[in-house]
């Protein structure tokens, strides 16, 4: 019902080539996602390991829609560098998830009990779960 | 193909796509299920295939993907929507330069293996392919901007979620097949007001749907 490839015999060869070696590739890929994710129990800010329970101690909270945490640009104030405005913002989840905030992007985010972050001036795409780290750049 | 006919055409297929994606993908997603990968190994391939095996036409596909992510757009609900947007006129685009390299429009493959195989390739493709861009493309058009590292990080995580989307393409691409045996014909008369009224209730139906959640 499709349309053969041109070149008949190689192109009939290459595509379930090519097939298993997207089957094999996303195994393996996989297996080594399954391997390198972690649990979520503890934080990393700026190179200093806390609980959850810690941070949610030390920072103020806010309210973005339906979900409630603590301020993340707070939080990073009272954990973070001197002149935060100055830095980036690496957020990575359990996952290997990553995204790079800037400081104006902290200011309307929240990370939630779950741990995950939102912004309110960001796209759905930027709410890492499972927070693990803190990177400042 | 005349010019109305193909415009309709397109507008059909990429409307029953988009549809697809609003209504049961956001029924998915409610359900916790992996919908990025189902949609695109189910409907999106399937629909693409369908309308490419049916009428053979280049720059069809990349058309359904502009119409289906524009109905996205207009359905702000459940998930990233301009991520989804993004990678479902990414996806069309792909499944058209994917089925160009790969076949020509001379002959014909019935062959099972060959089906299977052009399934995994082309639903994978499509579903790495759509993630990778919307993982360039959203973040430039936010004021967080685009660094390469996140995303070169998240590389083994996309591949291996491609291979759910891979697995489900293998069967669509010759189900699809089988079911073009059942010849449905639409007269010529009938053509437009048809195709033009099914496009009309998809999307009266994705802004019913978002009117709806956003309780207006």
């Amino acid at each position: 019902m499709i349309s053969r490839p041109d070149d008949t015999m190689g192109k009939e060869r290459i595509i379930p080539l090519l097939a298993l070696t997207f089957l094999l590739l996303s195994s393996e890929a996989t297996l080594y996602v399954y391997a390198t994710t972690t649990n979520a129990t503890t934080i990393t800010i700026n190179a200093q390991t806390y609980t959850y329970d810690q941070i949610f101690t030390l920072a103020e909270p806010r309210t973005i829609d339906d979900f409630q945490g603590i301020a993340l640009d707070d939080l990073i104030k009272k954990t973070g560098p001197i002149n935060p405005e100055t830095y980036t913002y690496t957020i990575n989840g359990a996952d290997g998830y990553q995204k790079t905030v800037k400081w104006e992007n902290l200011q309307q985010g929240l990370l939630t009990i779950e741990g995950q972050v939102i912004f309110a001036d960001l796209p759905k795409a930027f709410r890492v779960r499972d927070v693990i780290q803190i990177e400042v750049k | 193909m005349e010019r109305s006919k193909l415009i309709a055409t397109i507008l059909v297929f990429g409307s029953l796509w988009g549809l697809a994606e609003c209504i049961i993908g956001g029924f998915l997603r409610d359900v916790n299920l992996p919908a990025g990968a189902i949609m695109t190994g189910f409907f999106a391939v399937g629909l693409l295939s369908l309308s490419r095996i049916m009428f053979n036409i280049r720059g069809m596909q990349l058309g359904m993907g502009l119409v289906a992510g524009t109905l996205r757009l207009v359905n702000p609900i459940g998930g990233c929507f301009i991520c989804s947007a993004i990678a479902i006129m990414a996806e069309g685009l792909l499944f058209e330069l994917i089925y160009t390299t790969l076949y020509s429009d001379k002959n014909q493959i019935k062959n099972l293996t060959q089906l299977t195989s052009f399934g995994i390739v082309s639903a994978y493709s499509l579903y790495v392919g759509g993630y990778i861009i919307t993982q360039i493309l959203t973040p430039l058009f936010s004021s967080a901007g685009f660094y390469l590292t996140n995303l070169l990080v998240f590389i083994p995580q996309i591949l291996a979620s491609g291979l759910l989307a891979g697995l489900l393409g293998a069967a669509t691409i010759p189900l699809i097949c089988k079911s073009i045996t059942l010849n449905i014909h639409i007269a010529d008369r009938q053509y437009l007001p048809t195709t033009l009224t099914i496009s009309l209730i998809c999307w009266v139906l994705v802004i019913a749907n978002t009117l709806f959640i956003i309780g207006v």
